[in-house]
């Protein structure tokens, strides 16, 4: 009620006029309760009256029903519809009917597991059950704790990394624990999407292998927000067959959205708009003031940031009493600060917390009334979890969706319809891929001898991965097993979360204090030298960057702008055309290529006014990633018609890969954000349009898509014609954003690709369509031995690029040694040596004092000085692309002859020959050449 | 060239006059280079040495994997040794060896141990005979145990050493798992071995040695049961030499209490990596080192028990 009227009074201010561009209310509706088959045990159901629950929802009543009938359940209803009841009730019955069973709860994120352990103390002493030893077992609990919880405790929430990395290379020291293991709770499984659920699939597979070790076969119970295709995903994950409970009986509040699109203030096609931050701000820092709870979610955690301070700086002004009662909070601050962030949530000690995805998880944050949301997520399974936060049972609830000043944002702000008519996206996991098992099967064999019916459960690359595996000294066949074959410990070399080696710490100069860690390939943008760092809203300049030993110092600096990153991504040459074939009047490719990744310059922008203020170019190592693509190349002579029509050829290709990336998830299980396209490259036609996969060797997605692109094609032409706009939008031809520009897109400097010539390319290949479907006309990859061959050599390539020497955090001083001191130059005491090498010396301080005078007195010209580069760069010349890479010194095409011959014999990899050890062989000779 | 510039001032100061500006031939340069070297050679203080493991190890290994160095050698001829079956199935290596057999000293150790141990009232034996519960200590219910290891957290083991009194000797038997496959039988082999003793000695044993082997028994689902007494001779000699030794490891206590020291010993932290290229190659010139590494553990046990105040 309070909301309505608030939005009247926000649309009466002449301030706020016609920003409220959409309204709706969701209506909220009414609690469905049910009995269980047979009562809850006393204990159990004292706790609940505890907690002030009287019935069960209709969801809770079927899911515990399911679970004491001992089948692996699945729960999938909105937020805040009580999930956690369904797991909690089972294992306080599994503990009160057996004191000895175990029990394991694993949440994505270390606060979401601090927190559901806060509700299931609480359910504990309601219960009267605090015997149970119970707790959080993440990388914040001290090793005391977590030898006392590995030996005596019944109920272990935890995290899956926790699991990979600290309790699977010891289940020995686990094994009362394993043996025990009655109940595993996987939550949030809706974010084992891509490569982490693809991890997170062979996590289970190895956790499972190892239950069965000590024999236990522990009852999953899975929950997860409402997607696209929930019970296909838990299943794939935990590869078992789980059961369906997803009848949401909890009661809803009437629940406002509201679509606020900030007013255009110049009359600009582009940056016409106040910035959204700006919007956000006021628009917290009024409801702050009426008391509103309020939870605002960024995009960035720098805009997070950005948006705390700017409260901040107005509650200073209008209510300072209140400015102790706003927070931000976002990944990458220490865990103690979280959780007392979280806890001053929790107790209703804040009112507001302006924050990043880091809160979007169902941490029980407490009575929130409003949500504000700058900028669509991006997903919208994002946009509900977001949404969800604001209005908790039956409470009226406020979400504001802010406009940000690009297409998409003011596509969805005019088509409200697009976020509520639309199915949620389906989560994909590819486990299949040989480069994701890789590093588990080394996991695999660290834990146990693995034998030939467990090889097969980690899919048909495994035993090729193996025997590469063994190759590379890391594993051995002996009799029908293979084991682990070296010291390391795989698990903290393999990230469920990433492709990536390592983090970067980011370290404060003065204090020494870790401000965080962030993941090596987002180091670059954020964290190159001259960046400003945000944290806690204070601003940090970025002193150094080292990415030998993973380590960003930070200088705490107090400074009016902030930085962001200009660079990009490009396909820099193919290495193999595998497949090519006629696509209508031109050709389709499909094959290996290397693009990189990198950061050529940054900018600084004025807080406010978004001013950028200048440029700078930072020197920057290149992200190299091996990948394969899918690339189709028009015709010239239609590229010549298309420059006759007075239309922007290049720009037309850049809209036809666009268009072609946003459909693949139509015709495939992917994410958009699998793939990047570019066009041309340093060994293919210019006109080549390039859709690549971001991870390295690809999940396989480039290749579905060649052989369905007569499908693919004609929708995507379909979709640009049909597109309602004029000139191109992020719907149809794309994003303003170009690689390299040296424009702020957040200022309008930029341009969307070229409509009119997207369609005209996309017709002229197509032609009449009836020559889209044709047989390859040349391919590599013809057998499935050969694609396994193919496979193998990425593999080893791989494998021989990966770091040998691994740093680990936190960095100590080096030890002190006692290296032999140099041998000291014999010096002869003759007496007039001494005296000549004293007058030389004489000489040269009189020679200097004498150039000196001349300069000052100007009888001659200073040292003539080198031309300063452009304002703001370091050195002239540090912004080309890269002319080499690592690993690849030459650069030419491997071009199939017509006759079939087969492909020039690479030279095979010795064992244990990584490249490291090939530059110092090399050094060594050129040593000892220059010696002789 | 500077080096060469130097020179020419050093000749010039020892000749009080300036060289002639030529350039000397090839023969005379190599000539004078020679004098210089020799008499360089002949004033040297001598080089302190530095061992490789002393240096931080932080640095990339300089070749690939280590591969074992020497000749190579097969195990069997390398350590004389039987196949031994275990009782729940599997094989292992076994090598035996008696302690009087090395020679004098360590038949005098076997004595003074035979002795310390046997005779009615010495501190060593009221202490056990406490900690046993029982009025006499046989010398065969005595078992030393040391174990070599591919890791420090739960990774497979290879090599139990175990010492025994046998036949007027103390007998050093060491189990061996020639390769990953044969750590279960190890294992088996040597818990049936503690389960016919009463005592059990060991250095560290009660945090580390039987810890792990409890591990691996449980990750080899071999059930693991152990009820006799342990001496962990780490606790007795810290009681003893805390104040007065730097430290107490091993290594330590075996050069200034038993004035012995190692030559030719191989890391500790060298010893996984040496079986890994054990394993994968069958040379056996590493493991020879580690069988003797081991062997000496434990027979510093049963000397620094004897040497164990009461």
């Amino acid at each position: 009620m309070k909301f309505r009227a608030f939005l009247n009074e926000v649309r009466s201010s002449p301030d706020y006029r016609d920003q409220v561009v959409y309204v709706r209310e969701a209506e909220g509706r009414k609690a469905r309760f049910a009995d269980l088959q047979r009562p809850l045990h006393p204990a159990v159901e004292a706790a609940l009256r505890g907690r002030g629950i009287g019935r069960l929802y209709c969801h809770q009543a079927e899911a515990i029903d399911r679970i004491r009938a001992g089948e692996n359940v699945l729960v999938v209803t909105g937020t805040a519809s009580g999930k956690s009841l369904c797991y909690v009730v089972p294992i306080l019955e599994m503990l009160l009917s057996d004191p000895e069973a175990k029990a394991l709860l694993l949440f994505p994120t270390k606060a979401l597991s601090q927190d559901q352990f806060k509700g299931f103390r609480a359910a504990l002493d309601a219960a009267d059950m605090s015997d149970v030893l119970a707790g959080v077992f993440d990388g914040d609990t001290p090793s005391n704790m977590r030898r006392k919880l590995r030996d005596h405790g019944s109920v272990i929430f935890s995290n899956p990394d926790m699991l990979h990395a600290a309790l699977m290379p010891q289940h020995g020291r686990w094994a009362d624990f394993l043996a025990r293991l009655r109940l595993l709770v996987v939550d949030e499984v809706h974010v084992f999407s891509g490569i982490f659920g693809s991890n997170a699939a062979h996590l289970f597979r190895r956790f499972f292998r190892v239950c069965r070790q000590y024999g236990s076969d522990p009852q999953i119970v899975a929950c997860s927000a409402t997607s696209g295709n929930p019970l296909e995903l838990a299943e794939g994950v935990t590869g078992k067959k789980m059961a369906l409970v997803d009848d949401d009986g909890s009661p809803r509040g009437r629940r406002t959205f509201v679509w606020w699109n900030p007013p255009r203030t110049r009359a600009t096609a582009w940056r016409s708009r106040r910035s959204a931050n700006v919007e956000a701000h006021e628009l917290m820092a009024m409801l702050v003031q009426r008391d509103v709870p309020t939870i605002t979610f960024s995009k960035a955690k720098m805009t997070a940031e950005m948006i705390h301070r700017y409260v901040c700086e107005t509650l200073r002004q209008a209510a300072p009493h209140l400015v102790s009662k706003v927070t931000p909070y976002r990944g990458g601050y220490l865990a103690q600060e979280r959780r007392e962030i979280e806890r001053r949530l929790f107790n209703g000690e804040l009112l507001g917390v302006s924050t990043t995805r880091a809160l979007e998880l169902g941490i029980d944050v407490g009575g929130l009334d409003a949500s504000i949301l700058v900028g669509y997520p991006g997903t919208l399974a994002s946009f509900f979890q977001q949404s969800g936060r604001a209005g908790r049972q039956d409470r009226d609830a406020l979400v504001v969706l802010l406009g940000l000043d690009t297409s998409i944002n003011q596509y969805v702000m005019t088509h409200p319809e697009y976020i509520f008519g639309r199915p949620i996206e389906h989560g994909v996991i590819d486990p299949d891929n040989p480069f994701v098992v890789t590093g588990h099967l080394r996991c695999a064999t660290h834990e146990l001898p693995l034998d030939d019916a467990e090889t097969a459960t980690f899919g048909p690359h495994a035993e090729m991965v193996l025997r590469v595996l063994e190759g590379n000294l890391k594993v051995k066949r002996i009799r029908d097993r293979w084991y682990h074959a070296a010291s390391e410990t795989p698990q903290h070399e393999v990230s469920l979360r990433d492709y990536a080696d390592a983090n970067v710490v980011i370290e404060d100069v003065d204090t020494g204090a870790v401000l965080g860690e962030v993941n090596k390939f987002d180091a670059p943008p954020i964290l190159h030298p001259g960046a400003i760092y945000m944290h806690l809203g204070d601003t940090y300049e970025v002193q150094d960057l080292d990415l030998e030993k993973n380590i960003a110092t930070v200088k705490r600096v107090e400074v009016d702008y902030y930085t962001q990153p200009l660079g990009g991504t490009d396909v820099h040459h193919v290495d193999l055309r595998l497949r090519e074939k006629a696509f209508g009047t031109g050709m389709a490719y499909w094959g290996e290529v290397t693009a990189y990744f990198d950061t050529a310059m940054y900018e600084k922008v004025h807080f406010y006014s978004l001013d950028a203020i200048s440029r700078h170019g930072v020197e920057l190592p290149t992200f190299v990633l091996e990948t394969m693509a899918l690339w189709i190349v028009p015709p010239e002579d239609l590229m010549e018609r298309v420059r006759q029509a007075d239309l922007d050829a290049h720009s037309g290709l850049r809209g036809i890969g666009y268009a072609t990336r946003m459909l693949l998830p139509l015709f495939m299980t992917c994410d958009t954000l699998d793939f990047s396209h570019s066009i041309g490259s340093a060994n293919s036609a210019w006109n080549a349009i390039f859709i690549y996969e971001r991870y390295p060797h690809g999940l396989g997605f480039t290749e579905k898509a060649y052989e369905r692109l007569h499908e693919v094609m004609p929708a995507v032409l379909d979709n640009i014609r049909k597109c309602p706009c004029e000139d191109g939008c992020p719907c149809c031809v794309g994003k303003p954003l170009r690689q390299y520009a040296v424009w702020n897109v957040e200022r309008g400097e930029a341009s969307i690709p070229s409509k009119a010539s997207a369609t005209m390319i996309l017709a002229g290949l197509l032609g009449d369509g009836t020559e889209l479907d044709k047989p390859d006309a040349h391919s590599l990859t013809d057998s499935e031995a050969d694609d396994g061959l193919r496979l193998e050599m990425a593999l080893r390539r791989r494998l021989e690029r990966m770091r040998e020497a691994q740093v680990f955090h936190p960095i100590e001083p080096r030890v002190e040694t006692g290296y032999p001191d140099a041998e000291k130059e014999e010096r002869l005491s003759s007496a007039d040596v001494a005296r000549r090498a004293e007058r030389r010396r004489t000489f040269h301080r009189e020679l200097r004092k004498r150039i000196a005078k001349s300069i000052s007195t100007g009888e001659l010209p200073p040292h003539a000085a080198r031309e300063a580069p452009p304002p703001g760069m370091k050195s002239r010349g540090s912004n080309k692309p890269p002319t080499h890479f690592p690993g690849r010194p030459a650069l030419r095409e491997e071009k199939p002859s017509a006759e079939g011959e087969p492909p020039p014999e690479k030279k095979p990899i010795r064992a244990g020959d990584s490249l490291a050890a090939k530059a110092r062989r090399l050094r060594k000779e050129r040593m000892e050449d220059s010696d002789h | 060239m500077s080096s060469s510039r130097d020179f020419q001032k050093r000749l010039e100061a020892l000749n009080r006059e300036p060289l002639p500006q030529r350039k000397k031939s090839d023969g005379e340069m190599e000539d004078i280079r020679r004098r210089i070297r020799k008499l360089r050679e002949e004033n040297r203080p001598p080089q302190p040495i530095h061992y490789s493991r002393d240096l931080p190890r932080r640095e990339p290994r300089e070749e690939g994997p280590s591969v074992p160095a020497g000749p190579p050698v097969l195990l069997e001829d390398a350590a004389a040794g039987v196949e031994v079956d275990a009782p729940r199935g599997g094989k292992a290596y076994l090598v035996t060896e008696r302690l009087d057999g090395r020679g004098q000293d360590w038949a005098a150790l076997c004595k003074t141990f035979h002795d310390e141990l046997l005779t009615q009232g010495s501190g060593m034996q009221r202490r056990l005979s406490a900690l046993l519960d029982m009025d006499r200590l046989r010398l065969e219910d005595v078992l030393f145990m040391d174990l070599e290891t591919t890791g420090l957290a739960g990774t497979p083991l290879f090599l139990i050493g175990t010492m025994v009194w046998e036949d007027g000797s103390l007998t050093v038997r060491q189990y061996l798992a020639r390769d990953y496959s044969e750590e279960r039988a190890v294992i088996s082999i040597f818990l049936d071995g503690v389960a016919a003793r009463k005592l059990l000695v060991s250095f560290n044993g009660k945090s580390f040695d039987l810890p792990y082997v409890r591990v691996r028994a449980a990750a080899n689902r071999i059930p693991f049961a152990v009820s006799a007494a342990h001496f962990d001779l780490l606790h007795e000699c810290r009681r003893v030499w805390r104040r007065v030794l730097p430290d107490c490891r091993l290594q330590t206590l075996e050069s200034r209490i038993c004035g012995r020291v190692r030559h030719s010993d191989i890391a500790g932290s060298e010893i996984p990596e040496a079986y890994h290229a054990f394993v994968r190659t069958g040379n056996a010139v590493q493991m020879v080192q580690i069988l003797e590494h081991n062997r000496l553990d434990l027979a510093t046990l049963a000397e620094l028990m004897v040497k164990l105040p009461a």
